[in-house]
């Protein structure tokens, strides 16, 4: 049974970003003015990809601290939910591997060995979701003077809607993994399936 | 004082379902007080995190109010249940 945060990642997330998919897709025209609608359109669609699994990993990281304050008692859960979302690296920053890895270890657990472990695919994904963020940082800023950190391939640095969905896909394949490491984890410390 | 859901205060465990609220569920800009440990705190609501608590109750992200320690000050998240509402946001 998933997490409620990955119930919502694959429905909620998935609607918002299928919206900005189908606005690419309905682009009409031709020539210099498509193509700056385009990058336009691609960009929009990186920032939202980006902040839309930052929600899911924030959801995931309260909702498994939820279920390790229901495992103490009563008085200390209140304690132990404030600390454990205190300062949160992901309430204010990028979703990258440093920020969710750091957040996660306060649940009690090491967060990307066993995602290695539970997924060979981890690694890859993990180097575009840092690629994703590198993007989003730039977009956000609007500062493209990293070439060697926005290089999509061969040199090249502009963002092509392929791009988005290769990232889109690893976040997908990261959601499921971060889920069910999670329960794993929680099942474990917790001796029940948390959800 | 007006509790902030219909369930009890250190409600626990995994097959408790939603309960409806007699009171509305808190919404940023609400100003609410709790105990944490032996602290009586006040606080700001900045954000509804929606329910992602057991059996789905209503967890919000506050900001401490009053608070001698932080600057900034602090932020966390609490669940709706264990808190009271001081002053509504206004509409």
């Amino acid at each position: 049974m998933p997490s409620q945060s990955l119930i919502r990642w694959q429905r909620d997330a998935r609607a918002e970003l299928d919206d900005i998919a189908d606005a690419h897709a309905a682009l009409g025209g031709s020539g210099h003015s498509r193509r700056v609608a385009t990058v336009q359109i691609n960009h929009a669609y990186a920032v939202l990809l980006s902040s839309q699994f930052q929600r899911f990993c924030r959801d995931l990281h309260s909702e498994a601290s939820e279920q390790l304050c229901a495992a103490v008692p009563a008085w200390a859960g209140p304690i132990l939910r404030a600390r454990l979302a205190e300062a949160r690296k992901l309430d204010t920053g990028n979703p990258n591997p440093g920020n969710i890895g750091s957040d996660f270890r306060r649940l009690g657990f090491d967060l990307w060995p066993l995602m290695r472990a539970r997924s060979a695919r981890t690694d890859g994904r993990k180097n575009r979701l840092e690629q994703l963020n590198r993007w989003r940082n730039a977009i956000a800023h609007q500062d493209f003077s990293d070439a060697a950190g926005l290089d999509l391939g061969s040199g090249r640095t502009d963002l092509w809607l392929s791009d988005v969905r290769a990232w889109r896909a690893a976040c997908d394949g990261l959601a499921e993994t971060l889920d069910g490491v999670v329960d794993d984890a929680l099942l474990r410390l917790a001796g029940r399936p948390p959800w | 004082m007006t509790r902030c859901s219909a369930l009890p205060v250190g409600l626990r465990g995994s097959t408790v379902k939603k309960m409806p609220t007699t009171a509305r569920e808190l919404r940023p800009g609400d100003v609410v007080t709790f105990t944490i440990g032996l602290m009586h705190m006040r606080a700001k609501v900045i954000e509804d995190r929606g329910h992602l608590g057991i059996g789905g109750r209503q967890i919000v992200r506050v900001e401490l109010l009053d608070d001698p320690y932080d600057d900034p000050p602090s932020r966390f998240e609490v669940a709706a249940a264990e808190v009271e509402m001081e002053q509504p946001a206004a509409k």
